[in-house]
């Protein structure tokens, strides 16, 4: 007399990097055994997944929000290996990664962004790119940091290089002591400097 | 790469940013020794190390951070702005509470310190501007900000804002299980912080961030919302760190958002987001879950299922929020937020319209959005299948009320339509439930009547039979013109019948009408009928009975006007009269008079009672508030506490103590002497109007406008029952003289005088009398005797129709295991932990026969003709019978177990339950083969002949699910689950067979439709597990025994029915 309930499967994230297909936990093994080549083949799929993840939170943002990036690089994290293998050294090599491919999607978005500004797409605006305002910072343009960041990397790349894994990769400090061998206080002074000379850049004479 | 000046600059500047503010530049300048340019690069990082910017300074670690958990502490003792920090409140995402105290005015404060420090001169200023505009915000359900600043602490700049500090707060979560709100109480609170949510919207305010958390409620159960708008002034929400407590953070928080708040828009987001909230609140309050609930680990997950998965129904989680409730849950809780509610404003009138049981504005979805909705959500499913294929699906997930899908096949609308019915009255049955818990006659009537016919079992026959709770219902056509009933006699109610001036008279015990007795005019007796009053011709004449002197006066002689208000003493010796704020005493012996004249108290008083010895009279006074006039020392004294307008006062029988209802819909307890507070009775719905002292004064007892009669202890007011059964308010209430039963009579509508039985506190279908566990129960064959055996060693009997204690049967030394009557149920059959069967002649309560047995008493069973008793042992070669003429113990061939049909063997004799290796399996008898695949658990239950061959068993290894089976196919064909604690312990069939009834640990009695398998209602009532069920074989009574002592009887019959149809 009833039907029976039937149960339908969701094909959720579609566009989301399964786990299981590929071989991330392999590669971030090698990584953390000091192959650095790994580093190259993990930089895509991460690409993939902070870009889809980003689209899939905020797929219908349209103006700017307080979202960090790197919560969508520490999402990626849980996604793609907390599951397997969660030890806090993998963690902190995922995320040094991760940091670059974050970078490089921000400065991507924001060049387009700023290409249609100026008429190149107008209102063809994939809807990719309108979420990724959301993870810009609140008055400050990717583009703007990047250019910075190189400027930075001029008078000290390994700054620039810390900077980068704190903002993009949200590393802690014992993390970056972790990924880039270098002593606690370093880090720590590096850190500082790194983000005076960078407000003052950024900022100008506004400050 | 690397640049010399940069890395100079750079240990320059972190020497002095080591230093105090004052002496950096001092430092500076003697640090770069005249080199200008390394100067003013150290200056510029300097100047810009102090300024913030997010995406730099947001990520930071534990130890950057301005605010960290572990340093909470640090703050304790220090200065923020005007406020004293004392103690710390709590820690949350944003920030930390303290308790503060501030100079002026002098209070204490809650004040928050937040998190994220603000460097950006912009950002401090809106943050100050923001939180200022939230003080304007002024409602009692809302904890008011006092004011917000920034405070440099260790070069760290620190906002914060202080609020009202809301004394002993806690979350209304853990407020409503702390107390054990019922859920009305639960309702009402979430229309309360709906009111006061809407005071904010009101102010253009959306709070954005409402949660338990953020909802605290006080002492006196007054809520209050917290950081309201707050979120917005500090951009905290949805602000999401790498840190992973903050993720974790983030994911307990995201239930409470809509899912508009989380496409990250703040644009989207308004009002209707708060009344989103809202709803996930009422929701976990109602059934202590969320709506859409994880676990989650990731944001993905938790985003996703926030955004497309539909919420839990209220009534699947509870059957009994089925209905209105779970309508009202879902409109709040609607993806799209203008198919919600508004604003919170129109979400409390529905939660109030559903309170007060009138229809609600929210309608259920109908079959089309449903529809829609399915197809959104799988969309590729949707477009890719045939179109019958998609319409069984859609078929399959709409539920409730959709009366018909357009265009489907005609047999499936048929289907459809059937399912919809029976969704239909199960919605009727949980909704009848819910009245008759709220004592709404009416509602319940009405739902009952609404529901489909085809599909009323026993659960319908029983709520309609607990309807009337009384014992008599006399219907009166003349009711309007009968306002008071009391007890003329200890068999007699007279009702004074203004029309014809005489007592209408009924037979208490039958109700039978008898011949009116004439009185000359307006007649009343007092309370204790010791004297009787009449007025006629401007006179009155009080009439002592015992003695049968009679006086009388007129009324002008004390100065009242002879349409003045009378009454007389309980000793029939004073009459209090009052007219427009004068009152009068008159000693009816002496004609003494005490008069309370306006010019000595202005604002009148009305008496409503006066004292055996005429001093003091209570009633009245000054806004109707209840007051006490003590005549001889010309006072006149409020009660403590009297904070509305009483309706009825009373004196105790001792007068020492003065009960009354007040509008307020409390009930009230004063000392007579000292006018003190005693107790308060909260309960009424509506204002009560009647109150009275039972003759021994040990229990008050009051009725009113919300229809029903409650039952008080006299000296503090504790709750002992509430009856209800009347249509409509209740005029009027007495005692009989014996303090057993009241006779109430109804007003306006309710045409009917009722008597109520309260003996037992009128609590009649609970049979209590064991003093330990009560374990098997048992009823006779003809349906008119129950058995109850319990852990004192005794067994009791009962009259199932009177419902009032029997014999008790004494002599087993150890607790009671099995109770069997013999099929003429002259004979009572008893097992017992001291491991002995004995044999009771039910006639005269004496033991005739013993037998030494070693078993646990599953399955013993009478052989139908009587002479023999079946005792269940183990294997299939033979079995054992117990002779009960001569004692013996045979041996007989197995198939003869099929002569038991009853018990342990179907009812068609096909199959049994025998022990196989100490497993309980199931047999085919005629060829002793087993015909489950495996064994059952021990406690099961064979179907009547009605049902098929069914039989119930308990799961082996997860006892509180049952299972039932077809023998038929030998398939399983439900699983009754929803029981919890240690096991199901007992199973019964109805004897239509249409219903399987379970109970157990959980002290809930379940009833299960035996063919859809769909839990259909919940008897709640037992305090402790329920160890036994059995219905009386008419399928009138259901029957409960349970460690709570007592049996219950769960009648469909109404007590005045079974009451009418005794001989």
């Amino acid at each position: 007399m009833i039907p029976p309930f039937i149960h339908l499967r969701i094909r959720r994230e579609r566009h989301l990097v399964d786990p299981k297909a590929n071989n991330t936990i392999e590669i971030l093994a090698r990584l953390q055994d000091g192959d650095d080549s790994a580093a190259e083949q993990l930089l895509p799929v991460v690409y993939q997944e902070l870009r889809a993840l980003a689209g899939f939170l905020f797929k219908e943002q349209q103006s700017h929000h307080t979202l960090q990036p790197t919560a969508i690089v520490h999402e990626a994290y849980l996604r793609l290996i907390a599951s397997a293998d969660s030890t806090w050294t993998s963690r902190a090599h995922f995320l040094a990664v991760a940091s670059k491919a974050m970078r490089q999607i921000l400065i991507d978005h924001a060049r387009r962004r700023n290409a249609a500004k100026r008429g190149g797409q107008g209102w063809h605006r994939i809807t990719f790119d309108r979420a990724l305002d959301v993870v810009e910072s609140d008055t400050i343009d990717a583009t703007d940091l990047d250019d910075a960041l190189n400027r930075l990397a001029e008078r000290s790349e390994r700054q620039a290089r810390i900077v980068e894994l704190r903002v993009f990769g949200g590393l802690t400090v014992d993390e970056v002591v972790e990924v880039t061998g270098l002593g606690r206080t370093t880090v720590n002074g590096d850190w500082t400097i790194a983000k005076a000379w960078l407000k003052r850049e950024l900022l100008g004479n506004n400050t | 790469m690397s640049s010399p000046l940069h890395d100079r600059a750079g240990e320059i500047l972190l020497q002095a940013i080591s230093m105090p503010t004052d002496a950096r530049l001092r430092f500076v300048e003697s640090a770069c020794a005249g080199d200008s340019n390394l100067r003013d690069e150290v200056e510029s990082l300097l100047r810009a190390h102090s300024v913030a910017l997010p995406i730099l300074d947001a990520p930071h670690d534990a130890a950057a951070g301005p605010l960290v958990a572990e340093d909470d502490d640090r703050f304790i003792g220090a200065r923020f702005g005007a406020f004293h920090i004392l103690s710390k409140v709590a820690s949350g995402g944003m920030g930390v509470v303290y308790r503060a105290e501030q100079d002026h005015p002098r209070r204490i404060v809650a004040i928050k310190l937040l998190r994220r420090g603000l460097s950006e001169r912009s950002a401090i200023r809106r943050f100050q501007f923001e939180v200022q505009a939230l003080g304007l915000l002024q409602h009692a359900g809302i904890a008011q900000i006092f004011e917000a600043g920034v405070e440099d602490q260790d070069g760290v700049s620190i906002p914060y804002f202080a609020m009202e500090y809301v004394d002993g707060g806690r979350s209304i979560t853990d407020f409503a299980i702390e107390r054990c709100l019922s859920k009305r109480e639960r309702l009402n609170l979430v229309a309360q912080v709906c009111d006061a949510v809407h005071s904010g919207h009101q102010k253009g305010i959306i709070h954005r961030d409402l949660k338990p958390d953020n909802i605290l409620v006080d002492e006196s159960g007054q809520p209050k919302v917290i950081d309201f708008g707050v979120a917005r002034a500090t951009d905290a929400d949805l602000h999401v760190t790498t840190q992973h407590s903050e993720i974790g953070r983030l994911i307990g928080t995201l239930p409470y958002m809509s899912p508009e708040q989380l496409t990250g828009d703040p644009g989207q987001v308004d009002i209707r987001a708060d009344v989103y909230a809202l709803g996930v609140v009422l929701y976990e309050l109602l059934v202590g879950q969320l709506p859409i609930s994880g676990p989650w680990t990731t944001l993905v997950d938790a985003v996703f299922a926030i955004r497309e998965h539909p919420p839990r129904r209220l009534g699947s989680v509870d059957i009994t929020l089925r209905g209105d409730i779970e309508t009202i849950a879902a409109k709040a809780l609607e993806k799209d937020k203008s198919r919600r509610y508004q604003s919170t404003a129109e979400f409390a009138a529905d939660i109030r319209r559903f309170l007060s049981d009138e229809p609600i504005s929210a309608r259920p979805p109908t079959a089309m959005y449903q529809l829609r909705m399915f197809a959104r959500r799988n969309r590729g499913l949707v477009r890719g299948a045939v179109f019958g294929a998609a319409a069984l699906l859609i078929g399959a997930v709409i539920s409730i009320q959709q009366a018909y899908v357009a265009t489907t096949a005609r047999n499936l609308a048929q289907r459809e339509g059937v399912r919809s019915q029976y969704q239909a009255y199960l919605a009727g049955i949980a909704a009848a439930g819910a009245a008759t818990e709220n004592h709404d006659v009416p509602l319940a009537r009405r739902s009952l009547h609404r529901t489909p016919e085809v599909f009323r079992g026993w659960e319908w026959h029983y709520l309609r039979g607990r309807l009337d709770q009384s014992l008599l219902v006399i219907p009166v056509a003349t009711l309007p013109r009968v306002r008071h009933g009391q007890f003329l006699d200890f068999n007699v109610i007279g009702a004074w019948d203004t029309a014809v001036s005489a007592w209408a008279r009924w037979d208490a015990e039958t109700g039978a009408q008898l011949a009116p007795l004439p009185a000359p005019c307006l007649a009343m007796v007092n309370r204790t009928r010791s004297a009787q009053l009449i007025t006629q011709d401007n006179a009155l004449t009080v009439e002592q009975f015992e003695t049968g002197r009679r006086r009388t006066f007129r009324l002008a002689e004390v100065g009242m006007p002879s349409n003045a208000t009378i009454h007389l003493s309980d000793n029939g010796k004073w009459l209090s009269a009052n007219s427009l704020g004068s009152a009068a005493i008159i000693h009816l012996e002496t004609q003494e008079v005490f008069n309370v004249a306006l010019s000595v108290f202005p604002v009148g008083f009305a008496p409503s009672a006066v004292s055996n010895h005429g001093q003091l009279a209570v009633g009245t006074g000054l806004e109707g508030k209840p007051a006490i006039w003590d005549a001889r020392a010309g006072t006149l004294r409020a009660f403590e506490k009297a904070t509305a307008p009483g309706n009825d006062l009373v004196f105790a029988p001792n007068n020492a103590r003065v009960a009354a209802v007040l509008s307020d819909a409390t009930v009230r307890l004063w000392d007579a002497t000292s006018a003190k507070l005693l107790a308060t009775g909260h309960g009424h719905s509506n204002a009560a109007t009647v109150v009275r002292f039972s003759p021994d004064g040990s229990l008050i007892a009051t009725a009113g406008r919300d229809r029903t009669v409650r039952l008080w202890s006299a000296d503090s007011l504790d709750p002992l029952a509430v009856l209800h059964g009347h249509d409509d308010a209740i005029a009027s209430l007495e005692f009989n003289e014996s303090g057993t039963r009241i006779v109430t009579v109804g007003a306006e509508s309710d045409q009917t005088i009722r008597i109520w039985d309260i003996t037992n506190h009128g609590n009649r279908t609970v049979l209590s009398g064991h003093g330990d566990y009560v374990y098997p129960v048992a009823v006779s064959h003809d349906g008119n005797t129950i058995a109850s055996g319990a852990g004192d060693n005794e067994i009791r009997l009962w009259n199932a129709n009177q419902l009032i204690a029997g014999k008790r049967l004494i002599g087993h030394t150890g607790h009671l295991i099995k109770l069997k009557f013999s099929p003429d149920d002259s004979r009572l059959l008893s097992f017992g932990g001291d491991e002995t069967l004995r044999i009771w002649d039910v006639a005269s309560g004496v033991e005739i026969r013993r037998h030494k047995w070693l078993g646990n008493g599953t399955g013993l069973a009478w052989h139908p003709d009587g002479s023999h008793v079946y005792l269940p042992d183990s294997g299939i070669e033979s079995i054992s019978l117990w002779n009960t003429e001569t004692g013996e113990m045979e041996t007989h061939p197995f198939a003869r177990l099929a002569e038991i049909s009853h018990g342990p063997v179907s009812a068609d004799g096909e199959y049994a339950v025998v022990q196989i290796d100490s497993r309980h399996t199931v047999v085919r008898i005629r060829d002793a083969t087993p015909v489950l695949s495996g064994p059952i658990g021990h406690i099961f239950e064979f179907g009547p002949a009605a049902s098929g061959r069914r039989l119930a068993a308990i799961q082996t290894g997860s006892p509180c699910v049952v299972e039932v089976w077809d023998l038929e196919t030998h398939n399983r064909v439900g699983l009754l689950r929803g029981h919890s604690g240690r096991s199901v312990w007992d199973i019964a069939f109805s004897p239509d067979g249409s219903r399987i009834v379970t109970a157990g640990d959980d002290e809930v009695i379940r009833v299960w439709d035996a063919s859809t398998m769909d839990e259909i209602v919940q008897l709640r009532g037992h305090t402790s597990y329920v160890w036994s069920l059995v219905f009386r074989p008419d399928g009138t009574q259901l029957i409960s025994g349970s460690g709570d002592a007592t049996v219950r009887v769960w009648d469909t019959i109404s007590l005045s029915d079974r009451y009418m149809s005794l001989d």
